[in-house]
């Protein structure tokens, strides 16, 4: 799954009138709203088993967006990596509050794109690293999730991670090299 | 190991249920609802609580900013011979002298009345200050205005109304201080006096002290010394104020309270007419003298008879006697 973020500079000119009006106009918030939604309630939906729970966290990252528009500054950064970064943090406070295990949704594809990343590894090792999977950190599981299971460019996991690209390239590289010794000893 | 759950293989959200969660109306009601205000007053408070910090900074800044220039201007300069800042001094006893002096006076130690540690305070309704009134006794109505009380010949003694502040209704019931005592002296009482005292300390805050030699104070042979002692337990502390105003002799013929000349704490020291004793003229930010067991003070007045009253510090009282 890849997610197309806008490029077009009269897109993103466009958009940041909108969030200019809306630093002003909460009602102009709504275009924005209407637009990011389904993208956000997706990033949250993958991170959070329940679907109504999903949507009162989406709902919060919204609602905090709105609260914050005036904080926002345009920095080269599309507006979306900051939703991004308010929905992961609702996320981690969502799992401080409730105590629940956190989820890792995973396909094949997903699964596919890291073992291709870690070592080419066969079919047979696949059951290992999706085991391998429950000893990272959260802050490494995020770095794979948006990577490899979300398909995202680099650059843009550097942006919502608020990170540079480099380094986010690093942590990447760091977490695979975690993973591929944990499922090793594993397999 | 991490407490993960993997979900494999979840089905995509379909547009409908996407839709279904979709309500902007609710998220701007949330942002324009009391918790909007809440933030907003949040905000504010913080902003004033940065404010009152910053002008709290800027008001202690100021003080010690003044403080130090003060300091460093010498505003509080006076002539003296001698300049002493935040020491503490130590008067040891001597015993032997100590007796011989009591001898002298024929006043032992045993007369003293033994009392607990605090001197009997003045209670409220007996004893009045009146500011700037001076009045007499048995009269029961003022008769001198502070500013016709006249000064004495004597430039020592101190009757200026301004820097007298303890002022004694005679009229009013007298309850001296049991446990102190009082003695009248005359100056040359003190040529046999040498250099011995109680055992003290003084605490002292930018201290100017001024000296005067007791040759000096016998030219005037109207000063007399009264002869204070309270006995207390353990320790007493006394403050002296600059220019002894919290010292007052209670005059019983006018009604005029006068301040000191000089006083001896323990003793003059040196043991003739050259003694030196504390002369009215010093200053002090803060001094306290810390009596052990006795406190011993030579007060020299111009012109104190018996009968007169020593209030010091409103909080000892007693009658001056022969």
């Amino acid at each position: 799954m890849h997610i197309s973020e806008p490029n077009c500079f009269m897109e993103l000119d466009n958009e940041q009138q909108q969030i200019e009006d809306a630093k002003t106009n909460p009602g102009c918030f709504e275009p924005l709203y209407t637009k990011y939604y389904a993208r956000i309630l997706k990033f949250v939906y993958k991170r959070i088993e329940s679907l109504d729970e999903s949507r009162d966290v989406t709902a919060m990252v919204f609602t905090k967006a709105l609260c914050n528009i005036s904080q926002y500054r345009y920095q080269g950064f599309p507006f979306s990596s900051w939703l991004y970064r308010i929905a992961i943090n609702e996320i981690n406070l969502f799992y401080r509050r409730t105590k629940k295990a956190r989820i890792i949704s995973l396909d094949e594809k997903s699964i596919k794109n890291i073992a291709n990343e870690a070592d080419g590894v066969d079919g047979e090792l696949v059951k290992a690293l999706r085991q391998s999977l429950l000893y990272l950190s959260e802050d490494e599981l995020l770095l794979l999730e948006l990577r490899f299971f979300e398909e995202r460019p680099f650059s843009q996991v550097a942006q919502i991670l608020d990170i540079t690209e480099n380094n986010a390239k690093v942590k990447t590289y760091r977490v695979l090299d975690k993973l591929r010794k944990v499922y090793t000893q594993i397999a | 190991m991490k407490n993960y759950k993997i979900i494999e293989n979840r089905p995509e959200l379909t547009p409908e249920q996407i839709a279904h969660g979709m309500n902007f109306a609710v998220i701007k009601s949330n942002v324009l609802s009391p918790e909007k205000t809440l933030a907003k007053t949040a905000a504010t408070k913080s902003v004033i609580i940065k404010v009152l910090v910053v002008a709290g900074l800027l008001t202690s800044s100021v003080l010690v900013y003044k403080n130090y220039n003060r300091a460093n201007s010498g505003e509080n300069k006076v002539t003296s011979n001698e300049t002493i800042d935040n020491r503490e001094y130590m008067v040891h006893d001597n015993e032997s002298i100590r007796m011989a002096t009591s001898k002298y006076l024929q006043f032992t130690a045993s007369t003293v009345t033994k009392l607990p540690s605090q001197a009997a305070p003045l209670t409220e309704p007996k004893v009045t200050f009146v500011s700037g009134t001076q009045l007499t006794e048995g009269a029961s109505k003022e008769v001198k205005p502070a500013a016709a009380v006249t000064k004495s010949n004597k430039t020592d003694t101190l009757v200026n109304s301004e820097s007298i502040n303890l002022v004694y209704k005679l009229t009013e019931p007298f309850k001296e201080s049991p446990n102190a005592k009082c003695v009248l002296l005359s100056a040359d009482a003190l040529d046999n006096w040498v250099t011995a005292a109680p055992p003290i300390t003084m605490n002292c805050t930018r201290c100017q002290f001024d000296y005067v030699t007791m040759g000096e104070l016998e030219q005037n042979p109207n000063i007399k010394i009264v002869w204070l002692t309270v006995s207390v337990t353990g320790k007493s502390k006394f403050n002296l104020e600059s220019h002894f105003k919290n010292i007052g002799l209670l005059k019983k013929a006018n009604g005029i309270t006068i301040q000191p000349v000089a006083i001896a704490i323990g003793a003059p020291s040196g043991n003739s007419n050259e003694g030196r004793v504390i002369s009215d003229k010093f200053k002090a930010d803060d001094l306290k003298v810390i009596f052990s067991k006795q406190v011993d003070i030579f007060m020299f007045f111009d012109g104190v008879k018996s009968g007169d009253r020593l209030i010091f510090d409103d909080f000892v009282l007693a009658e001056v006697k022969e």
